[in-house]
């Protein structure tokens, strides 16, 4: 609905910056007789004015409506609209005219242009004002709970930090015992404390926190809900279990790939994956006199191209295990690239080297070769840095495998929204929101994510703790203000009812999946969730007859601005 | 079809022509970095463009661009971020997709494509912005004008 | 002028880099107050000088600076730029802290980015903030100022005053967060990587200010030593790392940065021949393997597997001489290359250079990560790390002193 409520205008001088090229005076004169402006005001420097000041100027025009013109937002622009809204002023009054950086500045030479230019761009900057409808907040109670979805390393500290910051948790698990892979290795690399040591304070947190539910056994029948309040059916031993979270910290971990038709795995005795390795380790000294790992197992090849970031600590970590088992054991670890970056691992590699564990490096076209009849018996490989060919006595080959994204994990994604990238761990948001995914409320942290050493889930695990706090903590979540990188998001998309045709294209192309179809009357109609909408305007584009639109920059502003572009 | 013609040789001659009018769709993040550093660099730059910035660049929708083309603007930019870079969960490829379409369909109505200017992740340094749009007011200028025909055209195709 | 430990017991934040930020936003939106130290006249340490990041290729100034804005925007963050921590003392369950800020000789919430200052100043001494920077500013620098005050004269706003003194600011906090990040380590001690004998050899950020989209040559890649276009470079890892004279740790973030750095001068200019001299190549971060397949293994650079044995500058303009042993075919070789790109001398950077201020307790490599005290650390200062794990490790160390709150019995 176009406004009748006028305008003030707002000219910034900026001490001779902008009118030293642009005739504000002219444009003051033209923009007094427009039909959308109250009244125009020239100042030498918007910014340094008391923003107490200006609020009362433009609340005191008449409409509470202001158009700026000003420097770019990137400048002072956007903390001039932010001071003013901070007073009060309704963000969707204001509209910010960049007439510095985007005209005066680049066109010094041409003051006739550049005020033509000007008085263009303020005559679209007033097409938007006039038209311009905040768009509506939806708020929601947020409840002060949160799940977490499975109690290894990356959940129990989330779990824990949670509890004990009063923050009440479901810690749903799927199996009986929390702890995740740390119950099936032997020792925590690289600081080789025992799973039980590691684990000790999170577990000791989750026990005696009356606020922390740990739910075992359990399966997640179903999802519901957003932001705020996500209402999720527990399946735990039989019993149903409906918890209602504020948010979801999903921590469900990787599984361990086995190495299924390499390397004579499961054809030779002797040969072994690295989990088995752990659970001999676990029971006590292994008797094997010549050990061989072989590292990048199923890994950084065709058929997954990554690298898993643990494999390599952890055959230390096992190397120097069955060393102290055994001092007069030979271990050999054949690699590809020894994977200790940091300090710490990079420390730990060289006491492994001085521990006597030596290291032979092969190439990806040159794997080793296993030797042996019913036991496995040699380990023949091309030493790429020597260019010998070794043979090397074994009685134990033991397969690094990476851990690769669980496939049991597939239906909690659908119910969740998430979506997984082509390896199958959870997508996150790139690099200063590591622990955040596209679905508003819903963290992720530990190997789900990528795969990490305990320690780092652990970290994780906090991060993921602390983005959660910030979020349920308090009383109420609005719709608008779930932006990680704004202070508001821009707009939340409003669908006109009775045009929406129901033809699907906004809920097949939204990102973030806002938007779904209702059926209304018969018919099947558009409803946006303003806690998913970020405000991209995607949908707006494909909409075939503008039925969805966003209120902050509707179809017909644009119009109307393309209009006024060129006067 | 004789007027088309006989426009096309009339505006064909030099000097007589004046600029082309160019929109700019610039996305809030990328595209107006580079567009504010040109600013804070003092390049100067034709006149004769517009920016009208937008959240996102899949904001823009077909129809603003054809009526841009309808009013009489004869170059419509769309600048983005690089794909990867979108900060709305890559909305910025469905935009690219789009408008590649686009831009073949406009040819079909006599718009030549050189009119609709895509750059995703190329403008956001302030020398890359400035290149962008000179080099777009170049390739214009070797366009002949924006005929009634096509105009025509795209006032047809534009929604209600 | 002493600040009172308010109700909200503020933390006190020394870093205003990647990990600072977000340390101080997740410490605010959870109600805290947070003071930010930062060391420079801007936000966004390191990472924001940075020309691309791996593995998304954003530029770093898009990617930050919507945290930066945030940070600078939120009521509950006070920011100190030009700033450091001189002493701590505590006192009961606070700190005292005193920081050292300024002198701003530039008053930034007065620069209107004229640029008038700098048109002036006959010494050179003013330069902007930074290529990108919010707000946009001009600083001063004290100590090349010759005092002349033309700058003050044409200054429209009153925001210069080049007589400006530091400030000695005392702050009660409860407590503190390390986050001051890494610097680059002068690398000539080892005799042979020949930094310092040509310009064309070079540290790898100094490297990538040089190939910077927002630089000097505007993403251009040309040789330093007289401007032409290079036909070779070789980037060298491990130059200064994993080596007991200088640094025994793994700088963890060099071999992603050395291949990214490789790829977008391949990008910009196919033709330049681009060789990485690595020993183990490190790419365990999220998709950052794939990123060495898709961008590497397509633009055809080549990887050699040797930590050079001397590098030297060839007579006159003839380029650089690189002496290695490729160790995967054990041959000893001699190359020519007309740039060199050393990697791997990073190491934390807890103040200003030249400046005593409080030093807290380093392990034997220099970190903070197993260093006995009171205050968490994140992010390179802790132990050597990328970004994705800095802010992880950031988001971790405000819980934790939140956690400490609750213990401390509030």
């Amino acid at each position: 609905m176009a406004s009748k409520r006028k305008a003030i205008c707002i000219l910034c001088r900026c001490y001779g910056e902008i009118s030293d090229v642009i005739d504000l005076d002219s444009l003051k004169d033209m923009l007094t007789d427009h039909p959308s402006v109250s009244s125009v005001e020239i100042l030498d420097c918007l910014c340094l004015e008391a923003v107490e000041g200006l609020s009362e100027k433009i609340r005191q025009s008449g409409t509470g409506k202001a158009l700026i013109a000003a420097c770019s937002p990137i400048a002072r622009g956007d903390s001039i609209l932010r001071g003013l809204e901070q007073r009060g002023l309704n963000p969707a009054d204001l509209e910010l005219v960049d007439i510095r950086e985007g005209c005066a500045w680049i066109h010094k030479d041409y003051s006739k242009g550049a005020t033509g230019k000007a008085w263009d761009l303020i005559n679209m900057g007033l097409a938007s004002l006039v038209r311009r409808e905040g768009s509506e907040d939806a708020t929601t109670l947020v409840r002060h709970e949160v799940m977490v979805v499975g109690a290894g390393p990356a959940g129990l500290a989330a779990a824990a930090s949670l509890g004990q910051l009063g923050i009440k948790v479901h810690l749903v698990e799927r199996s009986k015992r929390p702890g995740g892979m740390l119950n099936l290795i032997s020792r925590v690399a690289p600081d080789e404390t025992s799973p039980g040591e590691k684990l000790a304070p999170y577990l000791k947190e989750v026990e005696e926190n009356a606020g922390i539910t740990y739910y075992p056994l359990a399966r997640i029948a179903s999802a519901e809900g957003t932001v705020g309040n996500f209402a999720i059916r527990l399946q735990v031993d039989g019993t149903e279990h409906m918890i209602h979270a504020g948010a979801v910290i999903i921590a469900t971990g990787a599984q361990a790939l086995l190495p299924q038709g390499l390397y004579r795995y499961k054809e030779l005795e002797g040969v072994l994956s690295a989990i088995e390795l752990e659970r001999h380790l676990k029971a006590g000294p292994v008797k094997a006199r010549r050990i061989v790992f072989i590292q990048c197992v199923a890994a950084r090849d065709q058929a997954r191209p990554y690298c898993a970031a643990i494999c390599c600590p952890v055959s230390l970590k096992n190397a120097m295990g069955l060393r102290k088992g055994n001092p007069e054991a030979e271990v050999y670890i054949l690699h590809r690239d020894i994977i200790c970056p940091g300090s710490t691992l990079e420390q730990y590699y060289r006491r492994t080297m001085a521990e006597g564990i030596r290291f032979i490096r092969f190439e990806e076209q040159n794997p080793p070769v296993i030797e042996g009849t019913d036991h496995v018996q040699a380990v023949r490989v091309y030493d790429a840095a020597t260019g010998i060919m070794r043979e090397l006595d074994a009685d134990m080959v033991v397969l690094s495998t990476p851990l690769s994204a669980r496939r049991d994990t597939h239906g909690l994604a659908r119910m969740l929204g998430l979506t997984r990238d082509h390896l199958g761990f959870f997508e996150v948001q790139p690099l200063m929101h590591p622990v955040e995914t596209t679905v508003p409320g819903i963290f992720i942290c530990g190997s789900a994510r990528w795969p990490v050493l305990a320690g780092r889930a652990i970290t994780q695990g906090e991060a993921a703790a602390m983005k959660a706090f910030c979020l349920v903590s308090g009383q109420e979540i609005a719709a608008l203000g779930l932006s990680q990188f704004r202070g508001e998001k821009f707009a939340i998309a409003r669908v006109d009812r009775e045009a929406c045709t129901g033809c699907g294209n906004c809920v097949h192309i939204c990102p973030y999946e806002a938007c779904t179809l209702e059926p209304v009357n018969g018919a099947s109609k558009s409803r946006v969730d303003p806690m998913h909408c970020t405000g991209c305007g995607t949908c707006v584009a494909v909409c075939p007859n503008g039925s969805i639109q966003l209120p902050e920059q509707d179809a017909q502003v644009i119009g109307e601005m393309l209009m006024q572009s060129f006067s | 079809m004789g007027n088309r013609i006989s426009h096309g040789v009339e505006g064909h001659r030099q000097g007589e022509r004046r600029a082309p009018k160019v929109i700019v769709f610039a996305c809030r993040w990328c595209a107006l970095i580079g567009a504010d550093g040109a600013g804070k660099k003092r390049v100067q730059l034709p006149l004769d463009f517009r920016v009208i910035p937008v959240e996102c660049a899949a904001r823009v929708e077909p129809d603003s661009i054809i009526r841009a083309f309808s009013y009489g603007i004869e170059g419509v930019g769309v600048l983005g971020c690089h794909l990867g870079g979108c900060r709305y969960h890559n909305a910025n490829h469905r935009a690219i997709k789009r408008l590649d379409l686009l831009k073949k369909l406009l040819a079909t109505v006599g718009i030549d494509s050189g009119r609709l200017l895509t750059s995703f992740g190329t403008g956001h340094e302030y020398h890359q912005f400035a290149g962008i749009l000179k080099d777009f007011f170049q390739e214009l200028r070797g366009l002949p004008p924006l005929d009634e025909w096509a105009r025509a055209a795209t006032i047809d195709a534009i929604k209600v | 002028m002493a600040s009172e430990p308010g109700p909200l017991n503020p933390v006190l934040l020394i870093g205003g880099g990647a990990a600072g930020i977000t340390a101080a936003l997740d410490l605010a939106n959870a109600g805290r107050a947070v003071h930010l130290v930062e060391k420079g006249p801007t936000l966004g340490g390191q990472i924001a000088r940075l020309d691309k990041l791996y593995p998304t290729d954003h530029c770093a100034f898009c990617l930050l600076w919507t945290e930066v804005r945030l940070c600078r925007q939120h009521p509950l963050i006070k920011l100190h730029t030009l700033s450091f921590l001189k002493d701590i003392t505590r006192q009961d369950r606070y700190l005292n802290a005193m920081i050292i800020e300024g002198p701003h000789l530039i008053d930034e919430s007065r620069c209107i980015f004229c640029g008038r200052c700098e048109e002036k100043c006959p010494v050179d001494a003013i330069k902007s903030v930074g290529e990108h920077a919010y707000p946009p500013s001009y600083v001063i620098d004290a100590d090349v100022c010759n005092g002349c005050d033309e700058c003050m004269k044409v200054c429209p706003t009153g925001a210069i005053d080049i007589h400006r003194q530091e400030q000695e600011i005392v702050i009660a906090a409860e407590q503190l967060i390390w986050a001051t990040g890494f610097g680059d380590a002068d690398i000539s001690p080892l005799k042979e990587y020949g930094y310092g004998t040509h310009p064309d050899i070079m540290s790898s950020l100094e490297f990538e200010e040089w190939i910077a989209e927002a630089g000097a040559n505007k993403g251009t890649i040309l040789t330093r030593h007289n401007g032409s276009v290079p036909k070779s470079i070789a980037f060298i890892q491990c130059a200064g790392a994993r080596d007991k004279r200088m640094f025994p740790y793994c700088s963890s973030v060099c071999c992603m940065h050395a291949l990214k750095q490789a790829q977008w001068v391949k990008r910009r200019s196919p033709a330049v021949d681009c060789v990485v001299f690595y020993t183990d190549l490190r790419t365990e971060g999220r998709h950052y393997y794939e990123y060495y397949l898709r961008e590497i293994r397509g633009t055809s650079l080549t990887l050699i597997r040797g930590r050079p044995g001397l590098i030297y500058p060839l007579p006159s303009g003839e380029g650089i001489a690189l002496r290695y042993e490729d160790t995967l075919s054990q041959t000893r070789e001699m190359r020519r290359f007309d740039m060199v790109v050393l990697n791997g001398a990073l190491q934390t950077s807890l103040t200003r250079p030249g400046i005593t201020g409080h030093v807290p307790t380093l392990d034997g490599e220099g970190f903070l990560d197993k260093a006995v005290g009171h205050y968490p650390a994140c992010g390179f200062c802790k132990e050597p790390v990328d970004v994705e794990a800095s802010v992880a490790q950031a988001s971790s160390a405000a819980l934790h002193t939140f956690l400490k709150r609750e213990r401390n019995g509030k």
